[in-house]
Parts: structure tokens; sequence; C-alpha cells
């Protein structure tokens, strides 16, 4: 039953985003410093993962590959295409996640036990226009930028691995990675994106948004905004792997 | 400098787009900031070609595969983004042909020597099957043979170690034993018996020296003795040629008897002569019986008797 009452909230809560989604003069300043906050201020944090994360797929697919007969190029067809394709957009909506997600479930959290959701509502805005669209906004807005960050630091940090263990040249690295590039996949990766910031921003927004109990009610919100977060992007990554692959 | 939230959005956005841009126009093998030079070229077939696909010249790749068109004839029109600065020569042809084991596909432009082609123009294309063509088309044959070759193979092998593993392998070790026990004996010999053999090569010489020695003293008599033969051959020679000569009038003699001519002829073949004397002394035999038993009878007439 929890389950159910939960999934109805969850889109009453999307469905009253979504009916005042045109009043954009509510929100827009709001909308303006949440993507600073969830774009921006998230790239740095983002292109490590994904530099590292492309790193170690060069060195582990050369130490595992040691057939003669699979040329070189073949690491950087590998490396290439699975940060395009999942990696960039899936590291990055799991570190997001955690950064974006907690710091929207935790001030949204607070606003709703200091009962300041409750001040707004009653001072005539609408707390889901204002708080929750620009949010959610922000998230669909900036992911692909994240996925841009992730996949190009991926690639170089497959490169740089690479001609730093001497294990694949820059040359074959590119000449794989080419070979194996189909702007689908970049279409799907950014498709991918757009369906994680909405995940990510959503849920943490629910979870906040709904929380009660005190200071242990938020960190039971946050809590649960990261670990849902998680689980979904895992999941509508699969669901979209399967749907559109 | 503080900067507001809209120009950090902005500068955001820019730098992603320009990024992605840059990013996917490297990944495709485009040049980044400006077009290349397009040309386009018509392939009965383009196996292992795909987008990206490296255009070489003299191995050096000069730009790559922008797009792939199946037309309604079933060929292919191929287009290729070179970067090149200056156009290609007419009669450039556009080779397909593989770069490794696995099969990866480039596309190798040869350089003509003609008035150069405009851009947005066709080339020639062709496509070279390689080595692999030739051995995928007779994939099937070889690799049958080869199955085939490598049973046998191993049929042998395995009677081999069999063999080498029921004993054979002392049987072997012992034969070469033997052998090399036979050469070193063989050498002991040899160098035994050396001043042996040494003397008996100078009886041979000897033996030789004397017999020519010979020859060359007696060699008159030889001579004469060759020539008497050659004469008594000659002899020989008449004679039988007189004797082929009587044997032949033999024969004519032997056939006029046969046919019963002349009077051996007759004798030999008439009966009637030998009837006679048959009769004759049939007759003369009773003549005498009578004459035994009555002697009176023929000397009644004799009257010396009856004078008696």
């Amino acid at each position: 039953m929890q389950l159910f009452l939960e999934i109805g909230r969850y889109s009453r809560l999307l469905y009253e985003a979504i009916r005042s989604a045109s009043e954009f003069k509510t929100y827009r300043k709001n909308l303006f410093s949440e993507m600073v906050k969830t774009g921006t201020d998230s790239l740095g944090i983002v292109s490590v993962a994904g530099f590292f994360t492309g790193a170690v797929l060069t060195i582990q697919t050369s130490y595992q590959f040691t057939s003669a007969l699979v040329p070189k190029s073949t690491i950087g067809a590998i490396t290439s295409q699975s940060m395009i394709i999942e990696l960039a957009a899936v590291i990055s909506g799991l570190v997001l996640a955690g950064r974006v997600g907690a710091r929207i479930a935790t001030e949204l959290g607070n606003m709703r036990v200091s009962e300041q959701i409750d001040a707004l509502e009653s001072m005539g805005f609408n707390s889901v226009t204002f708080l929750v669209i620009p949010r959610v906004i922000a998230g669909i807005l900036m992911f692909p930028i994240i996925y841009v960050a992730a996949a190009v630091s991926g690639i170089v940090g497959g490169v740089l691995a690479g001609l730093m263990t001497g294990s694949v040249t820059v040359h074959e690295f590119m000449e794989g990675a080419r070979l194996y590039f189909f702007p689908w996949d970049v279409a799907f990766g950014v498709i991918k994106s757009f369906v994680f910031g909405f995940v990510i921003t959503s849920i943490s927004c629910y979870q906040g948004y709904f929380a009660s109990g005190g200071a242990e009610g938020v960190g039971y919100a946050t809590t649960r905004a990261t670990v849902l977060s998680c689980i979904y992007v895992l999941l509508s990554s699969f669901l979209l792997a399967a749907i559109l692959l | 400098m503080r900067l507001g939230n809209e120009l950090k959005i902005g500068i955001t956005i820019v730098v992603a787009v320009l990024v992605g841009f840059a990013g996917f126009r490297i990944m495709k093998d485009s040049p980044i900031f400006r077009l290349g030079t397009v040309y386009y070229v018509s392939y009965e077939k383009v196996d292992g070609l795909s987008v990206g696909t490296a255009v070489l010249v003299s191995g050096i790749k000069i730009g790559s595969v922008q797009q792939l068109q199946l037309l309604p004839s079933d060929s292919v029109r191929v287009m290729l983004n070179l970067t090149i600065p200056e156009g290609l020569p007419g009669g450039s042809v556009a080779v397909i042909r593989s770069v490794d084991l696995l099969g990866s596909k480039a596309i190798e432009i040869r350089r003509g020597f003609g008035d150069p082609i405009p851009y947005g123009g066709e080339l020639e294309g062709s496509f070279d099957e390689g080595m692999f063509g030739d051995l995928a088309e007779r994939g099937d044959e070889i690799s049958t043979n080869v199955s085939a070759s490598t049973q046998t193979l191993n049929n042998i092998l395995s009677e081999v170690e069999s063999m080498l593993r029921e004993g054979l392998r002392a049987d072997i070790e012992a034969g070469t034993g033997n052998l090399e026990r036979a050469t070193r004996e063989a050498g002991d010999l040899i160098t035994e018996s050396r001043e042996d053999i040494a003397s008996s090569l100078d009886h041979l010489n000897q033996m030789l020296a004397n017999l020519e020695d010979l020859t060359s003293e007696e060699r008159g008599e030889i001579q004469r003795t060759i020539a008497n033969l050659e004469a008594t051959s000659e002899e020989l020679k008449t004679m039988s040629e007189s004797l082929t000569t009587v044997s032949a009038q033999l024969a004519e003699i032997l056939e006029k008897i046969n046919n019963g001519e002349g009077t051996l002829g007759k004798l030999v073949n008439d009966p009637q002569l030998y009837n006679n004397l048959d009769s004759l002394s049939v007759n003369l035999n009773t003549m005498v019986k009578d004459l035994n038993e009555n002697p009176r009878h023929f000397l009644r007439h004799l009257r010396l008797v009856d004078i008696f």
C-alpha cells in the first residue's frame, strides 16, 4: 500500500509541477541559481570522475587484451564507446545523485520541517512552482552539459592513461574510437542524461517536499533521496538500453 | 569579479556546446572548423567500409568516409571528406583495400595525372579483395584439406607415439648402438690391416705389369695365330657352301626316288618285283619238296638210273 501511496503522491507532485511550468516569471530567478548549483558547480567533480573512469577503463582493457590478433585500436574503441554510450551518463548520474540529490532533498526537507513551505503557501505562492519546477528543469537542462563534460574528460583520460602506460598510442586509440563512433551513440547518451536529470531532481524534490519529523526526518529524506536516485538512475539506464539500443 | 548566475550558465552552455561540437567532429574525423573537400565514389560493394573509414594517400591519412548511400541500382555512393588543400588530379582511383588481419578497410587514393577534379566531383572506384578475399573464396576447400591433413597427421603422430611407448625406443637405441659399434670395428679393422691392404695392392700392381710384359713379348705369335684362325674360318666357309649344294642335290635324288622315278625309284616303290620273287620262291619250294619226295619222278627220264 505504501508503494502505491508513494507513487500517487509523486505523480501528483509532478502533475502540479507540469501544470504550473508555464508560470516562468515565478521561478525564473530560482531556475538560474539552481542551474548554476546543479550544473556549473558540478562540472569539476563530474570531469574528475569521468577522467578516472576513462583512464581505468583503458588500463584494464589493455590488461585484459593479451591476444596479438586484436589490434591495439580496439582499446580505444572500447573505452570511447563505453564512455559515450553508458559510463559518462551513468557515472555522472551516480555522482550527482549524491551531490545534487542530497542538496535538493535537504533544502526542501528543511524548508518543510521548518514550515517555510507552509509560509510560502500562506503568502499565496505556489510552492511547487517556486521550489520544485526550477530544480527539475535545471536538472533536465544541465545534465546533457554534464554528460558532455564527463564523456570528453573520460576519453581524454583514456588517451592519457594509454599514453602514460605505453599500452596504446594516441593514434591507435583515436583510430579505434573513430572506427566505432556512431552519432546515434551520442544521441543515446544525451537522451539518457535528460532522463537522469529528471529522475534525480524529481525524486529528490519529492523526498524533500514530503519530509516530516524534524531533523531526523530531513536526514531520512536525504538518505532516501540519494539511494532512490541511484537505484532509479541504474534502472532507467537499463530500461533505456533495452528500449533504444 | 563576481559573475552573475545568468553569465555563469551562459558561459557553461556555450563552452559545453563548443566542446561537444568539437568532440563530435574529432570523433567523426572531420576538420573541426571548416568544411573539407568533398568527393564522391561509386562502388559495386563496400564490404567493411563505414562512416569514418580512413582515406589514405601513400599510407598517409588525408580524410575519411563521410556518408554511405545505397543507390537504387544496388551500387553504393560513398562521400569522401578530404582535408587536402588542392583538389585531386583527374584519373585518380579510390581503391578499397584491407589494412589488417581483422578485415578493417581503408580507401587508398592512387593519384592520376589529369586536370584537377572539381570539388564535389566523381572519382573512379575499385575494390581490392586482397589476400583475404582469395582466402575467403577458397576457405571451404582449404579448411577441409587442412582438417583432413590434420587428422592424418594426428593418427601418424599417435601411432609413432604408441610405437615409441611400446618399447620401440629401446630397439632404436639398440640399433643405433650396434651401428655405432660396427662402424667403430670397421674403422679399427682398416687401421689394423692397413699394411696388408697396401701389400695386396702392390701384388696386384705387379701382376698387372707382368701381364702387360707377356702380351708385348708374344705379340708376333699371337698375330700369326689369329691369321691362321682367319684362314681356317675362310675354308670352313667354302666347305659349308659346297655341303649346302651337295645336300640340295641329295634332296633332289631322294625326291625322285620318292616319286618312283628311275630304277631305284621303281625298286623302292613298285611291289611287283617283290611279288614275282615271292611267288617264284614258293614255286621253287614246292618243286624242291617234290624233288625230295619223288626223285624218280624227275629222274625217270634219266636212263642212267635204269642202267644201274
